[in-house]
């Protein structure tokens, strides 16, 4: 039973804690030992943030160092970059492109990067990289507010998380609301169908 | 969160629970009658959950005015044999601490669990003192969760300790261990009695005047014998056996950075792991030191156990080696982290080739990049009414006046474009420190504060200031409910089955004579009122009341978006560089209203000075 570090990252509002509880929950179901960080607090308030989940035997520390990440999921691409040293030449990187741009940065002397350095970027660290409009596909499931389930669906389709489809679906469907169920249903179903395609645009190598 | 069924389900069995979700189920499996609390980060989960959960457990939950006041209220119903916990974030136990180490020397009857939640790193916190001093200070046994089982059997096991010795007991977390989802085995369920507690008088046990203080003082000295005694044998102060000549003494979440942290440095230390390290167990540690040559403290904040462990080792051989922060190994400030602990471990056991991974990406280049992401610091919400007070406050009294602010979300008003806030120190004091700038300066100054923290810490010092005379203007920032910890309930809150204490009325009260409330979106009656609080004679004491936008939202309230006409907008951004709201935003190089965002509490339509923004 291998160990797997999966770092989330996101804009208050994304649903990153939900993401990383449906993880959890899951990794657990499989027999896994589970950490899952959260840092609350400011995250209502458009903040950044970032979720750590570890799963293995026997995990000790909610949160590991740099470098070490084996998932990173971005919901939004400037959080991608902010997260890039948790990254190392085999780290699958799934990131969303739908940007959100920070609030105050009209104000400031900061310009968004543009989405094409920053998938240059992410790649001199890592060549496996899918990145996938989540936005779009959530809109297509019905519910914008869905994207963090567009990327839990394309994250199951690639096999590096070690826990099945189904064990999956089952944590997603008792993680949230009845009446929100089917676009989440939806949103991870479009999210798995897309693997294919993404993977066609964003050849990963590794372990698939 | 975890389903609140598997919570309070007397089924045994195994999930998946934040360290303060497990707190509260230790709390069920432990038979507490009462809960209460002050809401405050990382802690709030624990009595939301519990106050959540009450319909069912039948438990009496409070949020109660502030943390002294909730101390008080726990300690009362365990003086009567019920068991009470109570649960506050570390800077509460400051203003509990008054009524915390005197009943130390009272002692409980019932089982009494305090709970506090540090927060190494100031996560969402104004400092990031250590609480281990507290249990220290009242002279009280205390626990340290590494995890959220630990926190879970913790919290039985110290409302049993509780009642054995008859002393509160400190169950202290942080927010890596509050904050963490990790795997709990259920244990059961107390039975639940509904029998009313009865308090049996005790002068000389319960009534602290001097005489009977010393002797109480004389009591709690024999107590904490015993627990020395507890503490020497219990099964959470354990060895983990490894092998070589190293040992590494540690606790709370410290452990788990120093297990991760040895496997990858690939050192086979025992750990001595003191889950109740206080008092401390010192012939186990004397034990254990006695067995190598070099021994690693590892602990989070500051060297209070690794003081405890010098002080055993003090009448061993010179050979021991003792590591840890006085020894500049390992920093006093801020959480730790598996890299902290390896690096420090690496260096004082002269382990050459370390084995953590350093990839590219750790690279200086790749550091700046990360740092080169644009800034998303926490903000105000769209339709904030804070915002509108803030803009308000601003063009009204104008950017010289000292604005002395105050701990909620208004602490942001101090991120651009607003900027107000020029000193907050901890809840309550904007008031008395504004009272101090006043007479100082010899100029009128403004104490913030909101709705909640007025109730919490502020009125003495409101009183304070109406006594002596000090010319400050109150803004009570009253938004109606506690948003920046979860929208509880407060006093000035309707609620049912409370009784709503209305701001206005406790200024009169306090004797203030300027005492007004105004909606802070009607600028014309807000911009008058500032301005007679201001030129007032006195203390004045201005509410600004609207209701939080989240909160709305929450309650279903929706108003249509506003947008901008295209013909009249000259693109002045005077919307955009006054209020900063995260609804306004430039598209194309166009300022336009995000329609999802914006909550439609029009604000920008009043300030804009083209009229260009109306209601779609």
């Amino acid at each position: 039973m291998g160990e797997c570090n999966i770092l989330l990252a996101g804009v208050g509002g994304q649903g990153v804690l939900l993401l990383s509880e449906i993880l959890g929950k899951a990794a657990l179901e499989s027999g896994y030992d589970v950490r899952v960080a959260e840092i609350h607090g400011m995250a209502q308030r458009g903040g950044s943030v970032t979720c750590t989940v570890r799963i293995g035997e026997r995990v000790y520390s909610p949160t590991f160092p740099e470098g070490e990440a084996d998932i990173i999921i971005a919901l939004e691409p400037a959080e991608a970059i902010r997260n890039i040293v948790f990254a190392n030449s085999e780290t699958l990187i799934i990131m969303n492109t739908a940007t959100v741009s920070p609030p105050g940065i009209y104000l400031s002397n900061q310009k968004y990067p543009d989405l094409k350095g920053i998938i240059e970027i992410l790649g001199e660290v890592s060549e496996n990289i899918l990145a996938i409009d989540a936005l779009k596909l959530a809109q297509r499931a019905g519910n914008p507010a869905t994207q963090n389930i567009v990327m839990l669906g394309l994250l199951s389709a690639t096999g590096r998380f070690p826990v099945d489809t189904n064990i999956l679906r089952k944590a997603l469907t008792e993680s949230v609301r009845a009446e929100f169920l089917e676009t989440n249903i939806k949103a991870f179903n479009l999210g798995f169908e897309s693997y294919t395609e993404t993977f066609k645009t964003f050849p990963a190598k590794g372990k698939e | 969160m975890v389903d609140l069924k598997t919570l309070t389900s007397a089924e045994s069995g195994r999930c998946l629970l934040l360290g303060n979700e497990a707190i509260v189920r230790g709390a069920l499996e432990g038979g507490v009658r009462i809960a209460t609390s002050y809401p405050g980060t990382p802690s709030s989960e624990i009595i939301d959950t519990l106050h959540e959960t009450s319909g069912e457990t039948g438990i009496y939950v409070e949020y109660s005015v502030n943390e002294k006041v909730a101390l008080e209220v726990a300690a009362g119903a365990a003086l009567c044999g019920w068991r009470a916990l109570c649960s506050m974030k570390h800077v509460g136990l400051n203003v509990a601490s008054d009524t915390f180490v005197t009943l130390a020397y009272t002692g409980v009857r019932g089982g009494l669990v305090l709970v506090s939640a540090d927060d190494p790193s100031c996560w969402s916190s104004q400092n990031e003192q250590d609480n281990r001093y507290y249990a220290r200070l009242a002279n009280v046994p205390m626990f340290e969760p590494s995890n959220s089982q630990e926190a879970k059997d913790m919290t039985v096991s110290a409302f049993d300790l509780s009642e054995l010795l008859e002393l509160p007991v400190l169950l202290r977390s942080t927010t890596r261990v509050s904050h963490t989802l990790g795997p709990v085995d259920l244990g059961q369920l107390r039975m639940r009695s509904s029998s009313p507690g009865k308090f049996v008088k005790e002068t000389e046990r319960f009534v602290m005047v001097p005489r009977h203080a010393l002797n109480m003082h004389d009591v709690l000295l024999r107590k904490m014998d015993r627990a020395i005694k507890i503490s020497e044998e219990s099964p959470y102060n354990m060895v983990i056996e490894g092998d070589g000549d190293t040992g590494v003494i540690t606790s709370g979440a410290a452990y788990n950075y120093a297990v991760e942290a040895l496997n990858k440095l690939g050192v086979k230390a025992s750990i001595l792991k003191l889950g109740m390290p206080y008092p401390p167990p010192s012939r186990k540690i004397l034990r254990f030191l006695e067995r190598y040559d070099k021994v690693f403290v590892v602990e989070e904040l500051e060297p209070i156990l690794e003081t405890d462990v010098r002080s055993a080792g003090s009448s061993l051989n010179s050979r021991l080696k003792i590591f840890g922060k006085l020894t500049g190994h390992l920093p006093r400030s801020r959480e730790y982290s598996t890299r902290i602990v390896y690096d420090g471990v690496a260096e004082a056991l002269k382990i050459p080739t370390p084995k953590i991974i350093r990839p590219p990406s750790t690279d200086q280049k790749y550091l700046e990049i990360a740092n080169s992401a644009p800034a998303r610091p926490p903000v105000l919400c769209p339709g904030c009414p804070h915002r509108a007070s803030f803009y308000l406050m601003k063009t009204t009294l104008g950017r010289s006046i000292v604005y002395c602010t105050d701990i909620g979300c208004y602490a942001l008003g101090i991120q651009p474009p607003i900027q107000v806030g020029d000193i907050l120190i901890c809840m309550g004091a904007s008031l008395g420190v504004a009272c101090g700038v006043s007479r100082s300066q010899g100029e009128p100054t403004v104490a913030i504060v909101g709705d909640s923290t007025f109730f919490h810490a502020s009125i003495p010092a409101l009183i304070n200031a109406v006594y002596n005379n000090h010319k400050i203007i109150v803004v009570v920032l009253d938004n109606s409910t506690t948003a920046m910890t979860g929208f509880q309930p407060h006093p000035g809150v309707p609620y049912p089955g409370k009784s709503q204490v209305m701001v206005e009325d406790v200024a009169k009260g306090c004797g203030v004579k300027y005492v007004k409330a105004v909606d802070p979106f009607e600028i014309e009656d807000a911009r008058k009122t500032l301005k007679e609080a201001l030129a007032f004679d006195g203390p004045s004491l201005l509410i600004m009341r609207h209701p939080c936008s989240i909160m709305e939202r929450r309650q279903g309230v929706r108003r249509r978006p506003y947008l901008i006409s295209k013909d009249r907008c000259d693109e002045c951004l005077a919307c955009l560089k006054t209020l900063g709201c995260p609804a306004l935003h430039i598209v194309n190089g166009k300022v336009g209203i995000d329609q999802v965002l914006c909550t439609g509490c029009g604000f920008c339509a009043q300030i804009c000075p083209r009229k260009a923004i109306e209601e779609s």
